[in-house]
C-alpha cells in the first residue's frame, strides 16, 4: 500500500491514554486522537453514574477539567492533549482529568459549549450537539479551501448520515469512501489551518495560499515564523524536521477528519 | 366555486400514476422521487414537516404518513404592494403619484417616475422604515392622518389603515398614536405553507393559507396581497386544501413548474461544468432529485416574495 495511505489510516486510529477521576473513582481509557470527547461522554457517565451511584451524572451534562481548566470539548482529542499534556508528560504517564457534572457546579458556559438538558427522565444527548459542530467544521474548512460551502451543504441525507456514523463509529473506511464521493481533495484554494501558541496565548486560524507570489510552493517553516517558536506540534509529532516541507504536502498527510491541518506551539 | 379548479382537481382524480423517473428531461417527478425530495426538505429544514390526513383524503400513491409537506407559521411582514409600485396596466400608472404604502410613515418627498427612481426610493424607504417601525416619529404621523382623510388616491394606504382599524379592538381611531408602533406587529401575517403533489402535471403544488395577526384566518382576497402581481391574476387559484374537509387556500397552478425547474437544471449543468465541483463521467448534472423541493422552493419565493420562509441555502 501506498506509505502514504497508510499513515493517513495511522493517524486516524492513533488513540492516547487518557483518566478520569470522579471523586474515589477512576476510568481509564483509550480515546482517539482524531475524535470528541462528547462522543465518549454517555459511556463514562454510565460508568460513573453505576459506580458511585449518582443518577444526576446521566440526566445532567457533564465536562472534563485538567486540573480547573475545562476542556474545550469542540477541538479533537488529540489537539488538546497536546496542548495541556504534551509539554508536562514524563514518559507514558496518562493525562488525568477529572469529570464535573452541572449538578455539582456550574456549567462553564463562558468557556465551553453547552449542551441542552435533557427533558425529566432521559440522559442528555451528547450526540445531536457534536453532530452540528462537526458539520459546522466541515463548512468552515469546505469554504477555505473552495470559497463556499456548496459541497457540504449539498450532500444528500443518506451520505451525512452515513459520515455521522462513521465518525461516532469511527471507521475509516465509511469515512474516505464518502468524503471521497462528496468531496474532491485535489481541488484547493487555500488550505485551513488552525494554529494555537501557548506562550502567545492565542488561537489563529490561517488560510494559507499553497503557491506564493513567485508561484513556488509555500514552505511550512515561512508561515510559522509570526509564532516564533521553535517547539511546534502537528498530531503530537514535533515537526523539526518537516518545517521545508510543502504546505499543502503537510495539510494532505496530517489535517484532522474536519480537514483543518491543528499546529501546537510553545 | 370556482370551475378552474372543480377542472383541475377532476383532471387530478383521472391521471394515472406515472413511475418513471425523467426529471432531468422534463423537469417533473414520479411519487416516489417527490417523497425522497421531501425527505431531503425535512431533514435540512426542519420547520416544513410531513403531514397526514384522515384515510378518505389519502392518496394512495403516497405513503399514508407523507402525504403532504407543511411548514406553519411563516411570516410575511409586509405586502407585495410595499415592495414595488403597482404597474396595472401602462396606461394607469398615475404620473406624480409617488405615494405607496408603507406602514407607519408617509413621506411626501417628490421622486422620479422611472422605474430606477422608484425601485431607489423604496431600497431607501425600507432602509429607514426599518428603523421608523421601531420609534415613530411624530411627524410622519401626522402626515399619516392627513393623507387619509384628504387623499384617499392611494388604495394601498386607505387599505393599510383599514387593515389596522379592523383589528384594533376597541374601534380607536388612528389619532391614538400610542398604539402605532404596534400597528406594525398588526401587519404581520402567519402563513401555513403546503406542498401537495399534483398526478396531471406530476409536479409539486403550493398551496397557501393564510392568518392576519390576531390568528384569523384570511380572505383569498386578502392572501392575493402576498402574491406579487404577475402571478396574482395568471396562476393562482382560490381552491379548497385537498387534504382537509373546508379549508380555503389560495394555490399556484403548477402549469409552468416544469419548465421553471428545467431552466434551472440547465443552469446548474452548466454552472457544474464551468467550476471546480464537476465530477469526470456525470452525464446527468449537479442537480439531484433529492434536492427538487428546495430548488422548487427558491422558484416560489420570487410569487410570493414577502413571505419569509427559510433562505439559508443556496439553490445551485
Amino acid at each position: 500500500m501506498d506509505p502514504l495511505l497508510a499513515l493517513r489510516e495511522l493517524l486516524w486510529e492513533a488513540a492516547v491514554n487518557v483518566r478520569i477521576k470522579y471523586g474515589r473513582h477512576e476510568y481509564l481509557a483509550r480515546f482517539h486522537r482524531s475524535a470528541y470527547l462528547p462522543l465518549y461522554y454517555t459511556e463514562i457517565a454510565l460508568f460513573f453514574s453505576v459506580l458511585s451511584l449518582s443518577p444526576q451524572l446521566e440526566s445532567s451534562p457533564i465536562w472534563l477539567q485538567d486540573g480547573d481548566t475545562p476542556l474545550k470539548w469542540n477541538l479533537p482529542i488529540g489537539v488538546l492533549y497536546d496542548l495541556h499534556w504534551l509539554h508536562r508528560r514524563n514518559g507514558i504517564e496518562p493525562w488525568t482529568l477529572t469529570l464535573c457534572v452541572s449538578g455539582e457546579g456550574q456549567y462553564p458556559r463562558d468557556t465551553i459549549i453547552p449542551f441542552p438538558s435533557p427533558v425529566m427522565g432521559e440522559v442528555v444527548n451528547y450526540r445531536d450537539t457534536v453532530f452540528q459542530v462537526i458539520i459546522n467544521l466541515l463548512k468552515q474548512s469546505c469554504y477555505v479551501l473552495r470559497g463556499n460551502s456548496r459541497a457540504i451543504l449539498s450532500m444528500s441525507e443518506h451520505d451525512t448520515k452515513a459520515l455521522w456514523k462513521a465518525i461516532q463509529t469511527h471507521d475509516y473506511d465509511m469515512y474516505l469512501t464518502t468524503m471521497r464521493e462528496n468531496f474532491d481533495i485535489e481541488t484547493v484554494r487555500r488550505l485551513p489551518v488552525k494554529v494555537f501558541s501557548v506562550p502567545l496565548r492565542s488561537y489563529t486560524q490561517l488560510s494559507l495560499s499553497p503557491k506564493t507570489e513567485n508561484d513556488e510552493p509555500t514552505i511550512l517553516g515561512d508561515t510559522l515564523q509570526e509564532f516564533n517558536s521553535d517547539k511546534l506540534y502537528i498530531q503530537g509529532i514535533a515537526i523539526d524536521d518537516m518545517l521545508s516541507m510543502e504546505v499543502l504536502q503537510v495539510w494532505r498527510q496530517f489535517r484532522h477528519l474536519d480537514n483543518f491541518l491543528y499546529i501546537v506551539a510553545f | 366555486m370556482n370551475i378552474r379548479s372543480k377542472l383541475s382537481s377532476l383532471r387530478e382524480y383521472l391521471t394515472p400514476i406515472n413511475n418513471e423517473s425523467n426529471f432531468h428531461s422534463t423537469g417533473q417527478i414520479s411519487p416516489d422521487e417527490f417523497v425522497k425530495a421531501g425527505d431531503y426538505l425535512v431533514f435540512k429544514f426542519p420547520t416544513w414537516q410531513w403531514g397526514t390526513c384522515p384515510p378518505a383524503l389519502q392518496k394512495s400513491f403516497l405513503p399514508p404518513d407523507k402525504q403532504f409537506l407543511v411548514t406553519r407559521h411563516v411570516p410575511s411582514y409586509r405586502r407585495v404592494s410595499s415592495y414595488l409600485p403597482e404597474i396595472v396596466d401602462g396606461d394607469e400608472v398615475e404620473e406624480g403619484d409617488e405615494e405607496w404604502g408603507i406602514p407607519c410613515f408617509n413621506d411626501k418627498k417628490e421622486s422620479g417616475n422611472t422605474f430606477e427612481d422608484v425601485a431607489a426610493d423604496a431600497k431607501s424607504r425600507l432602509r429607514d422604515s426599518s428603523k421608523a417601525a421601531a420609534a415613530p416619529e411624530l411627524d410622519d404621523l401626522d402626515d399619516l392622518i392627513e393623507d387619509d382623510v384628504e387623499d384617499v388616491v392611494d388604495d394601498v394606504d386607505a387599505a393599510i389603515a383599514a387593515e389596522i382599524h379592523s383589528l384594533t379592538l376597541d374601534g380607536s381611531e388612528v389619532d391614538d398614536f400610542t398604539e402605532i408602533a404596534s400597528d406594525a406587529a398588526l401587519l404581520v401575517r402567519k402563513y401555513d405553507l403546503y406542498i401537495l403533489y399534483s398526478t396531471s402535471y406530476r409536479v409539486p403544488k403550493l398551496y397557501l393559507v393564510g392568518f392576519n395577526a390576531n390568528g384569523i384566518p384570511l380572505l383569498p382576497k386578502q392572501m392575493y396581497e402576498d402574491i406579487s402581481g404577475d402571478y396574482k391574476d395568471k396562476t393562482a387559484t382560490i381552491e379548497n386544501l385537498p387534504m382537509s374537509y373546508n379549508t380555503t387556500a389560495v394555490s399556484i397552478h403548477p402549469c409552468k413548474h416544469s419548465s421553471v425547474m428545467k431552466v434551472f437544471m440547465r443552469h446548474s449543468k452548466l454552472g457544474v461544468n464551468g467550476t471546480e465541483d464537476s465530477k469526470d463521467g456525470e452525464a446527468t448534472g449537479g442537480i439531484r432529485v433529492d434536492q427538487y423541493l428546495v430548488i422548487f422552493l427558491k422558484f416560489i419565493a420570487s410569487v410570493t416574495p414577502g413571505i419569509e420562509y427559510d433562505f439559508t441555502m443556496d439553490a445551485l
